[in-house]
Order: C-alpha cells, then sequence, then structure tokens
C-alpha cells in the first residue's frame, strides 16, 4: 500500500513538471516577438525592407565578375539587448546556384574606426542547414547595427551555373541573452 | 520511512527537470527575413551557322569536304564558309580556334597502303595537310598559327598543339562573322595515307 502511494506522488510529480516543460518547449519557439515579463520583448526590424539583391540593379553573375555588395541595417525595437546569432536562407527555383556563388557577411563596427567584423564567408548554399554566428557588438534597444552583404561568382565556377537564376530569402536571427563580448563560437 | 522516499523523489526529479530546463532555455531568440533576393547567372553562348543553311545551331557538319585528295592538291574551298554569332547576357572578350582530327582507314585495305595504321596515330596525316587560309571576320590569320613542330608548315597539326587565341568576338547572331579555310595536301605526303579519310573537327571557344 505504502509502495502504492510512493509510486502515485512520484508519477503525479513527474506528470507535472513533463507538463510545465512540454508548454514552456512549446511557448518558446520560433516567436518574433517573445514578451519577458511585463512589457519586455525581445524584437528586431531588418531595413530595407524590401529585396537587396535582383538582377535588374545588379547584373548577372559570372565566373569573376565584379562582387556585388549591399548593406542590411538589423535594428532592435525591443526593449531587451541582443546579439546576432544565426543566419539561415531559403532558395526557389534553380537552387544548384546556390553551390557556385559565395557569399561573406560583415558585421560593420559601431565607430568609423573599428573594423568589419566578419561572421560568415562560404556558400550561399551552405545558409540553407543555417548557420551559428557570433555577432560582435551587443545591439541594446533603439539601436542598430549595420551588415554588410557581398555576393560574388568566384572565377573557378564553371559552365554548369550558366543561365541559372535563383531567389534567396535570407534570415537573420538575433538571441538573447548577448552572452558574451566579441569572438566566434 | 515513505515520506522520506517521497521527499528523495521530488527533489530528484526537481533538480532533472531543472537541468533539462537549464539546456532548453539557454536563448531566447527573434528572426526576421530579407525576402526575394534574386541571383541570375548570365549566358554566353555561340551559335554556328553553314554556308548552304538558314539555321543557327550549336553545331554544323561537314561544311568543307575534299574527295580522292592526292599530294600536291589544293583545296581553296571559295564558296564554304562557317557563320560565327554570339547569344546571351554577358558580353565575351575573345574568341579561340583549334581543332581535333581522327583518321579513319579505307575497308577492305588498299594494298598500296604502306601505313595501315593510320587511324592510330592520326598527327602523322595531319602533319601533312596545310592550313593556307584562315580567315575570320576578313582578317586571314594563317600566319598566326605556331609552327609547333618546326617543319615549315602550318598544319591541323599545329594548329591542335597551339590554337589561335585573343580573336575578336562574333557579331550578335543574325549577323553573321565568317570563318573561311584553305588546305593543301602537302607534296611530302606519301603512300602512307592512300585511301585513309581525314576526319576533322573545327573547334571554336568563346570566353567572356
Amino acid at each position: 500500500m505504502k509502495n502504492l502511494q510512493t509510486f502515485t506522488s512520484i508519477f503525479m510529480i513527474t506528470l507535472v513538471f513533463s507538463l510545465m516543460l512540454f508548454a514552456s518547449i512549446t511557448y518558446s519557439a520560433s516567436a518574433c516577438t517573445i514578451f519577458l515579463g511585463r512589457g519586455k520583448k525581445l524584437d528586431m526590424e531588418l531595413s530595407p525592407k524590401q529585396r537587396l539583391f535582383h538582377p535588374s540593379e545588379d547584373g548577372y553573375f559570372y565566373p569573376g565578375s565584379p562582387k556585388i555588395t549591399k548593406n542590411l541595417t538589423v535594428c532592435n525595437v525591443g526593449d531587451i539587448p541582443f546579439r546576432i546569432c544565426r543566419f539561415t536562407a531559403t532558395f526557389d527555383q534553380d537552387t544548384k546556384l546556390a553551390n557556385g556563388l559565395q557569399l561573406e557577411i560583415l558585421e560593420l563596427g559601431k565607430c568609423k574606426n573599428e573594423k568589419p567584423y566578419l561572421l560568415y564567408t562560404g556558400t550561399l548554399s551552405r545558409l540553407k542547414r543555417g548557420v551559428e554566428v557570433s555577432g560582435k557588438s551587443v545591439i541594446s534597444p533603439w539601436q542598430s547595427i549595420t551588415l554588410r552583404i557581398t555576393v560574388w561568382m568566384p572565377e573557378t565556377a564553371g559552365n554548369e551555373y550558366q543561365g541559372l537564376s535563383m531567389t534567396a530569402d535570407i534570415a537573420v536571427t538575433v538571441c538573447f541573452p548577448p552572452a558574451h563580448d566579441g569572438g566566434h563560437k | 520511512m515513505t515520506m522520506k522516499r517521497t521527499l528523495t523523489a521530488i527533489v530528484l526529479i526537481g533538480i532533472v527537470a531543472m537541468l533539462a530546463g537549464a539546456g532548453t532555455y539557454a536563448y531566447f531568440s527573434s528572426t526576421k527575413t530579407s525576402t526575394g533576393n534574386t541571383f541570375t547567372a548570365g549566358t554566353l553562348d555561340l551559335k554556328l551557322i553553314d554556308w548552304d543553311e538558314l539555321t543557327w545551331r550549336d553545331g554544323v557538319t561537314a561544311t568543307w569536304t575534299a574527295t580522292n585528295m592526292v599530294p600536291g592538291d589544293s583545296f581553296p574551298f571559295n564558296v564554304e564558309f562557317v557563320g560565327l554569332g554570339r547569344t546571351g547576357t554577358i558580353t565575351p572578350s575573345s574568341l579561340e580556334i583549334t581543332c581535333n582530327y581522327s583518321v579513319i582507314e579505307e575497308s577492305p585495305q588498299t594494298p598500296s597502303d604502306t601505313d595501315p595504321n593510320t587511324n592510330l596515330h592520326p598527327d602523322a596525316m595531319a602533319k601533312q595537310m596545310i592550313i593556307t587560309r584562315f580567315k575570320y571576320n576578313g582578317t586571314d590569320y594563317a600566319g598566326s598559327i605556331v609552327d609547333v613542330d618546326t617543319d615549315g608548315k602550318k598544319t591541323f597539326y599545329d594548329l591542335k598543339n597551339s590554337p589561335v587565341t585573343g580573336l575578336p568576338t562574333p557579331y550578335v547572331a543574325d549577323g553573321a562573322t565568317f570563318f573561311r579555310l584553305s588546305v593543301k595536301f602537302s607534296e611530302d605526303a606519301g603512300n602512307d595515307f592512300q585511301g585513309d579519310t581525314f576526319n576533322l573537327t573545327m573547334i571554336f571557344t568563346l570566353y567572356q
């Protein structure tokens, strides 16, 4: 009888903890705006809101073609500081082209003399899996940071990419807490 | 005793839950996306048109045909030519012309063919096929072919081993740039090539 009571108690406690855990996981997953207590939220905006790259403005890519550079501003519109922590991309149409394009993402310094900080360099296609990065700066509420995004086709790219066209949605993720100050993970 | 067990269980479960929670809630995050970015690779395409055809193609065949060649014969090919035209979104910078070849042995073998295996070493016949005119876009580039084997003749062997490069790019297709060829079968060619067929492929490459 005593064993049964003990078992029942343990079972009930486990059940309660499991439900709490499940509820918490569900709440924190993939929300763009997360409210932390009263009026506290983690939120950001990207600028410009329209596309960065388009052949009508940038021309066509070919092996050794000029690098195309665009700036993307990340603005903290929430109440708590954050740091850039992840890039991901989704592709459409001729996704093979993503293998032939190189991408570099620099975090520009807050001051003029501050050197740009390399967050990512590699193929565009690698962003499909998502890339964990460690932003240099802590971006406080109502501060912003500029990302300099450069895309090019290396001279070694072959004819297999000729005439291909693709679209890419590039996602920037910021994280709280901004656990450290600088350096790659 | 039961109470003690229950409390121990609660404490243990609590610790496990806290550890799990700590791992799960390490970060809050927010994600925004820059959408609609479009990347397009340019195109560069060379098209050919045969002198007796009306359609642009990726390749043409049997433009120059010489039959019953004997040593010393010349083939000016005054009528035959290949037109070159380019298409695509990228402006090319130069054109390269080279060639490849093979030899087909006659069957049955001609008794007087002193080399029944020229097909195994086609360079031998290519060295007897002299290029006397190599005219592209109105300019004769025969002099630009390097005499690789220094035998005093500009042959298809030389052209294969030292392509003519840096040529001006052809016009956009429909406004053809012409390539004309004249050939001579060397007087030095002996009986090794009797009955043999020299199969020539001209190769035009456009560079960005």
